[in-house]
Parts: structure tokens; sequence; C-alpha cells
């Protein structure tokens, strides 16, 4: 898999304050690259500088091997983006906002237009005023204008922002497919976890213009040790006899639940040591740290870190 | 390049308030040809009897002008040697002033009418680059790849060619209305001075020259205003400022230029390129030559200050 998108020692001084704090990451051809952090953390400046609108303090941005700094126009040939809103010219139909964008390049067809219009559904309405769409077909309307170049690079900064659940859902399959059939490399900002987590490979945590941390969304099946629930009728009782022989699980109270940490083949050990001490064992789960629980654990760590 | 000035020029017409204007302009061309119809219809029939007395009491007074008066300027001085010779060239040669209205005369009185033209191209040209940061779309218009020196100045372009839409407009509408109302059938020849000499000029060229003369002038405040648009983002700071600038500065520049020579710097003693054919210069000194230049160090200041501020900005929201 070849990157896409390189950033090198990224910096960003506005005003003498560094809002951007050299930034290094890639994104690779079919992946999809969620950018996470708090309001004013440097995601839209990020944004902002490898779509071309804001110019780099320090270090380079590479697209698909061109620097935007000195290769602007090859560079940027390659990306196609929603900078926050997708805003359109209202007084003009869909259709007639495509043909701006589908003049500004060269070698885009009218079955180019026709072709991006089916992708995202807008045929119906295509030649309406703008003014008469709503958000979710402006939201559209934005892919299908970032779309018409076939760019290897999309970038959408907060594309779920005030869309209904149906719209988020739709927005969501559209960057799955993209980067899947199409093997882009997409980049998309929010501040919301749980809805990075339903369509990222991978989350880059930006705080206070750093990256503190890339992870995977997926945690890889096989790590030895899982957390799991059982959940007894005395649980202090069965905290006391699991710590006596097996301390290593860690185990730990939860509400009615016992909680443990261990791999697999060790369970039957821990399930049979309760029964045979007259406890009742109701249920057992695995549970999977979900990836809010794993964010706030940077943060905080972060925080007292700092703090 | 050919693209882009057509994306403009559809973003400018497709505009509600663009066709307004247009519309404006349409309304107020004829109801002023409506406006000299009726008072021509209360005027009493020519050639004036005694048209040569009249020329004659002008030359004199003339005459008088340049002989008493102390402090002629140059400029005064050309004018009134033309005007005498224009004056006694008609005696001689048996050619009345032709007060009737025709159709040349009402397209020269309409020229007039270009103000409101002017007005138009400003308020075109003080929306064309801030109102992309207004709707937003500034940020889809400059993730292209196409720099943004070609985008601002496909705007210029577009512009421009609003200017010369509406200049047109102006021209081929009282063109008409003064044909039908007027007919042609008044003197076809222009009398002008030119190097101490009589000349006889074809009026369209005449014409031709008082309409690219008033161009300049609306050029000038629409690239005033297209700088302002690009350097502050902000359409009404632009179109107040300009046309601000556009009404007081010619009447204050008037007024400074009385006490001041330097005046004659200032962007408005030099916009109104009219002032040299008939003899009435700001402050003494000035020619052609020298308001062009001054014209053309503005124009340049203008233009660089727009280029250079909108390829170096950050676009934030």
């Amino acid at each position: 898999m070849t990157a896409l998108v390189e950033l090198w020692n990224v910096s960003k001084v506005i005003k003498g304050r560094k809002i951007i704090d050299s930034l290094s990451f890639t994104v690779k051809q079919g992946e999809v690259f969620g950018f996470l952090g708090p309001n004013g953390a440097g995601k839209t400046t990020t944004i902002r500088m490898i779509v071309g609108l804001m110019k780099l303090s320090e270090g380079d941005i590479l697209i698909n091997g061109h620097p935007i700094r000195t290769g602007f126009e090859k560079a940027v040939s390659q990306v196609g983006a929603i900078v926050e809103n997708p805003e359109m010219y209202k007084f003009l139909t869909g259709f007639e906002n495509l043909q701006q964008y589908a003049r500004m390049q060269s070698k885009i067809t009218k079955e180019k237009i026709e072709e991006v219009i089916k992708l995202v559904g807008l045929e119906d309405r295509i030649h309406e005023k703008v003014k008469t769409y709503s958000l979710g077909m402006r939201q559209r309307l934005g892919i299908a204008q970032a779309l018409l170049h076939d760019p290897k690079v999309l970038i959408l900064d907060e594309p779920t922002n005030g869309l209904d659940p149906a719209g988020i859902k739709d927005i969501r399959r559209h960057i799955r497919d993209l980067a899947e059939k199409k093997g882009m490399a997409i980049i998309v900002s929010s501040h919301l976890l749980s809805e990075m987590e339903m369509m990222c490979d991978r989350i880059g945590i930006l705080q206070k213009g750093r990256l503190t941390h890339i992870q995977a969304v997926h945690e890889s099946s096989d790590r030895a040790v899982d957390r799991y629930a059982i959940e007894v009728n005395y649980p202090e009782a069965a905290v006391k006899k699991v710590i006596s022989s097996f301390s290593y699980v860690q185990p730990k109270i939860a509400g009615s639940c016992l909680m443990v940490e261990a791999e697999k083949e060790r369970l039957p050990e821990v399930i049979s040591l309760l029964v045979s001490s007259h406890i009742k064992v109701y249920e057992v789960k695995k549970v999977t740290k979900s990836l809010e629980e794993r964010f706030l654990e940077i943060t905080e760590r972060q925080e007292v870190m700092s703090g | 390049m050919i693209g882009l000035i057509k994306n403009e020029w559809l973003k400018l017409v497709k505009q509600w308030g663009t066709r307004v204007m247009i519309a404006l302009l349409v309304l107020i061309t004829c109801l002023f040809a409506g406006l000299m119809k009726y008072e021509e219809s209360h005027q009493a029939d020519s050639p004036t009897p005694g048209w040569q007395e009249k020329l004659q009491a002008e030359n004199a007074a003339y005459k008088k002008e340049l002989t008493e008066e102390q402090n002629l300027t140059e400029v005064r001085k050309d004018y009134l040697e033309g005007q005498i010779n224009i004056n006694e060239y008609r005696l001689q040669h048996n050619l009345p002033v032709d007060t009737d209205m025709d159709m040349q005369s009402f397209v020269e009185g309409s020229s007039d009418l270009l103000s409101f033209a002017g007005l138009f191209v400003l308020i075109a040209a003080a929306g064309i680059v801030a109102n992309e940061h207004t709707w937003g779309t500034i940020k889809l218009l400059l993730t292209r790849p196409v720099s943004r020196v070609k985008i601002l100045f496909s705007k210029y372009a577009t512009v421009i060619l609003f200017g010369l839409f509406l200049l047109a407009v102006a021209f081929t509408l009282s063109s008409l209305l003064g044909l039908v109302l007027f007919g042609a059938s008044g003197s076809s020849i222009h009398l002008a001075y030119e190097n101490g000499q009589v000349v006889e000029q074809s009026m369209i060229f005449h014409l031709l020259k008082v309409y690219v003369f008033k161009f300049v002038d609306v050029l000038m405040f629409a690239t005033l205003a297209f700088m302002v648009s690009a350097v502050f983002r902000s359409s009404s700071l632009a179109i107040g400022l300009s046309s601000f600038l556009l009404f007081i500065g010619p009447t204050v520049t008037m007024l400074l230029s009385m006490r001041y020579e330097w005046t004659k710097y200032l962007l408005f003693a030099n916009t109104d390129l009219l002032q040299f054919e008939e003899g009435r210069t700001l402050v003494s000194g000035m020619t052609m030559e020298f308001s062009l230049v001054v014209l053309a160090v503005y124009y340049a200041v203008f233009q660089i200050l727009a280029f250079i501020v909108f390829s170096k900005r950050d676009v934030a929201a």
C-alpha cells in the first residue's frame, strides 16, 4: 500500500502562537484516517493546510508524492475536499454548481458529472436551485463536487455535522465504499469518537496542536489477554477467593459482576474455583474496551502528566 | 482561463441583484429619453434666428477673458482659443449651432447616465471577491488546481467585461432611442480644435471618445472597489468606501485644489479626462499625459495590493 498523504513536521504559527506543532503522519491507499480532538485542537487548521487554503509555517505535505509548497497545482489536483460545511452557490442549480468545478479542471466530461450525481443519488433534484436543498442534500452535493475529478485523496472536515441519523449513515456508507472499492485515502475529522469508530481504520488524536496518539480502531483479535465480566451472587466473596488463587487476573468488583483479565484458557479454572466455593455463576461475557474508554484513558493520562 | 471567466460571468449574471441593475440602467435611459422628448416638444423651432449674433457675442466675451484675466491656466487658454476659432469657422462656413435634439446630441447627453453604470460596476466589483468569503464558497474555489493569481485575474476580467457590457447596453439603447424619438437629422459633424486648426470630426468618433473617457472613470473606481473587496473581504466596506469616495472625492478635491497644488496627485483630480477637452482643469499645469501617468500609478498600486494580499492569504473561517 502506498502512502498517498504524508505530513512531515508540519507546523503552523499564527501571530506568534504555535497552533500546530510538528505534525507527522501518513495515510495509505484504501485507508480511512480519523482525525480526532477537542474543538480548538487544530483539526481544521491541519486540514486547511492539506488542501492549500493555509500556508505552512514549517515542514511539508506530500500528496501522492507532490509537495504542496512547490507543486500546489499537481498536489491539489489529487485531492477532493469538503472543509466544514459544503457551501455552494445557492442561486445556481446543483448541476450548475458542479459545472463550475468541472470547468476549473481539464478532462471532466458531462458523463462524469452525471456519474457522480448518480453516485450520491441526487438525480431527481439536481436541476433545482441549491437554496431549496436540505442540509443532507447539500452534503451529498458536496461529496459529488469532491469526487468530480477522481481524486486519490478525499478530505472531509466534520462530515456528519448537523445531519440526521439517516444522513449520517448514508455518509458513513459512502466513505467506507470509496476507501474499499476505489482505494482512496480518506481523512475524516470529528470531535465525536463514536462516529469515528464506525468509519475509520486508524485514528489520530490531536491535542493542543500535537498528535498525541495514533491508534488502530479494531484491536487485534489474537490478543492474549481479554477482560471478562462474571455475574455472581456474592461478588465480594468471589473476589477474595480469586485473589487467593489467581491474583494475576486482577479481579475487581463492578456492580454484581466480578471483572477479571485473563487468557481464554485460564477462564474455566476461574469458573470452577467459583463453583467449588459455592458461588453461583449466572453469566460470563467478554468485554471489549470501547474506543471511547481508550480515548479517555489516553487523554486522562495526558492530563495527569501535564498536571 | 476562458472557463474561469465563464464561471465568474455566470455567477455574476445569475444573481438577482445583477439583473436588477441591468434593468435599472435600461429603465433610467428610457426615462431620460422620455424627459428629453417632453422638453423638446416645449421648445421653439430652430435654427434660432440670429445665431450669428449670438456666436459673435460669445466670441467677444471669450476674447475679453483671454486678454483681461491674469491667472488663466494653459488649458483654459487653449480652450478659449479653440472655441473662438470654432465659432469663427461656423460663421465662415454657415454652420449654425445645432440646438435641436437629435440622435447624436441625445447619445452625448445620456453619457451622463454612465454614472449609474459606473455605480453598478462598482457594486459588482465590490462583491466579486468578498461574496465568495461571505458565502463560504471561497474554500471550494481555492482548493482547485488553479493558482490564486489566475482566479483573481478571471474575477477582475469579469468586472471589466461587465463594465463594457453595461457601456454597450447604454450606448446601443440611447442610440436606438435617439434614432426613434429624435431622428438622425442633425449635423453629423463635430468641430474640434487641434494643433491650432479647426477640424471636422465625425460625430460617432466624438461620441465614442466621450464614452471611452467616461469608462476610464468607471474603471478606476471599479478597480478601487475590487481592491478593497479582495483585501478586506467585505463587500459592504468595498461598496461603502468606494461609493463614498466616488461621490465625495471630487468635491473635496475641488475645494482643496483652490488652496493646495498637491491635490493634482489625488486620484479624483485625474479621473475625469474630459476636463482637458472642456478646458476646466482642476489645478493649473495639469495635462492629459500627467493625468494618465497618475491614473496608471494608482491602478498599479490597487492591482498589486489586491493580488499580493489575495494570493498570500490564509483562508480561515
